[in-house]
């Protein structure tokens, strides 16, 4: 963990150093270098500018996971299981996963209105195909063996997902959220350039049209920040949840 | 105690029906180890899985304690040769399970499992997740399991199959303790002829493919009068001739099966 921990470091010390190169040899205003951006990025952090737009932002993809994940692993971990529920739902993920959701964002707004509604049910839908199709692909792997060993203990359909399914299925789960958290993030970018005046994306295009360079990058940076910290919010979870992964 | 009345068990094939077992009558008494031995797809593991009451037969009947099964029984109990242990539990989350399925209290499961660990020789490791377990270790977990169950019939299939001949042994003659203090039948399903031997009063020995029929019944001689059966199978019998001679009559009968397939 420790070590994991300064590898990453390291990683951006050299990220950071590749773009500070940059910057001192391209010598132009649309690459302004670390140094420059973090100090605007601190001082738009300072007066509270930023903050509102990364809560606007955090809100937007938090209320979209909370109503997509458990819906989606619900029903994935149901038709992996159930030949009947897979019967109904499949033909319908088959269709519709392949489908570019962002392309019906003006027909979404049109049925949600320009507020909120339709930036969260944009970015859920996109999310809710991603889980399904891992929990269900997931609930499928779940080894027969196993799961004959737990009902030769007396186990009904729900103590077998409580304590068959659930567990073996969650490294699958969790994985799938982070797929789907780095698309939820390039959506919520796209979804903010349209109809709002708040949100970390809709600051990046307009600090571009106001050719403010350095707040273009500081609010990028805060959106790298964001979505790295759910990333690691998730890793701390896997670790937590799935202890008995961890053999070393 | 189980009994197999004409057994035959069928699964669906790509061409039609498979019967797997045809015909199969057996009697496991209680408080007796009975063994079931066989080549490799004569349907041993289906007649465990239909005396565990997870499949249902074709034909003819599987009694327990007299009564015909209609389903998975809470005081039937069985180890399979791998993946019983669920590898997010603990020994203790594994060996408690059937309790919690039972929807015993925590304090209550501690109370039970406990004893259960120190007898299997598994105190120590309680709070072990089963991958960093030896294979002999997770099978002595897989029995402390099926005894939580307080059960009354124990199916094992294969269990010690995949262990070293040293470890294989020490789990036979675990399991003979265990079972020398309870009243318990059991049923060990195995490839191993001294394995059989060893450990069981009655083999039935099983030959042909598809269907696979029980085609011989090899007993051991009853222990003197006096002695107890641990006492009879005590650490000197693998090398008694009563020992010696059960193997000879378990490989004939093994021999005259696969003849009598051909
Ligand atoms: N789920 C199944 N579906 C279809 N056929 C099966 C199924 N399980 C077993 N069979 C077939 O039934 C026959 C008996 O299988 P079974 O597993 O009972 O044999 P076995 O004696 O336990 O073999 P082994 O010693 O290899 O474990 C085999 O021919 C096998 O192919
Ligand atoms: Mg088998």
């Amino acid at each position: 963990m420790r070590r994991r921990a300064l590898r990453t470091l390291a990683a951006l010390a050299l990220l950071v150093g590749l773009w500070a190169a940059g910057a001192y040899l391209v010598r132009r205003p649309f690459l302004p270098g670390p140094g420059l951006v973090f100090r605007r990025l601190a001082m738009r952090l300072g007066d509270g500018s930023l903050v509102l737009h990364a809560l606007a932002s955090m809100r937007r993809v938090a209320l979209a996971l909370v109503f997509a994940t458990p819906t989606a692993a619900a029903l994935g971990l149901a038709a992996g299981r159930s030949r009947r529920i897979d019967a109904v739902v499949s033909p319908f993920v088959y269709l519709l996963h392949p489908l570019p959701k962002v392309a019906f964002l003006p027909v979404i707004m049109l049925f949600f209105g320009l507020g909120d509604g339709a930036k969260v049910f944009l970015i859920g839908l996109i999310i809710v195909g991603q889980i399904l199709v891992a929990a269900r692909d997931a609930a499928r792997a779940v080894p027969e063996a196993l799961l004959e060993s737990v009902r030769s203990l007396g186990a009904g359909r729900c103590a077998l997902f409580r304590h068959v399914v659930v567990p073996a299925t969650l490294p699958a789960l969790l994985t799938a959220l982070r797929v789907g958290l780095g698309t939820a993030i390039a959506v919520l970018f796209i979804a903010e350039t349209f109809a709002t005046e708040s949100g970390l994306g809709w600051y990046i295009v307009d600090a571009w049209s106001r050719v403010d360079y350095p707040d273009m990058y500081a609010a990028i940076t805060a959106l790298s920040v964001l979505g790295f910290g759910a990333f690691a919010l998730l890793d701390l979870a896997e670790s937590r949840l799935c202890r008995w992964r961890n053999t070393d | 105690m189980l009994e197999f009345r004409g057994v035959s068990i069928a699964y669906r094939g790509p061409n039609g029906p498979l019967v797997a077992v045809e015909g199969a009558s057996a009697l496991f008494r209680e408080g007796e180890i009975g063994a079931l031995v066989g080549p490799s797809g004569c349907g041993k593991t289906s007649l465990v899985r239909a005396a565990a009451g997870l499949l249902r037969p074709m034909a003819g009947s599987v009694l327990v304690e007299g009564r015909e099964l209609s389903g998975t029984r809470a005081r039937t109990a069985v180890i399979f040769q791998d993946y019983g242990l669920l590898p997010w539990k603990t020994v203790e989350g594994n060996v408690a399970l059937p309790l919690e399925l039972r929807g015993l209290g925590r304090k209550e499961r501690r109370a039970r499992v406990q004893p259960l660990l120190e007898e299997l020789g598994l105190a120590g490791f309680a709070r072990y997740y089963p991958a960093r377990l030896s294979g002999g270790m997770r099978q002595r977990v897989a029995i402390a399991r099926a005894l939580a169950a307080e059960p009354d019939l124990l199916l094992m299939d294969e269990p010690f199959s995949s262990l070293d001949a040293l470890t294989r042994e020490g789990l036979q003659e675990s399991l003979l303790s265990v079972v020398a203090g309870r009243r318990l039948s059991v049923v060990i399903v195995t490839h191993s002829i001294e394995e059989a031997a060893f450990l069981a009063r009655r083999t039935y020995v099983m030959g042909g493919r598809a269907p696979g029929r029980i085609t011989a019944l090899v007993e051991a001689p009853r222990a003197d009068l006096g002695t107890t059966e641990a006492e009879f199978r005590g650490a000197e019998f693998r090398g008694s001739a009563h020992y010696f001679e059960l193997c000879v009559a378990i490989r004939r009968a093994l021999e005259n099966a696969k003849g009598a397939a051909r």
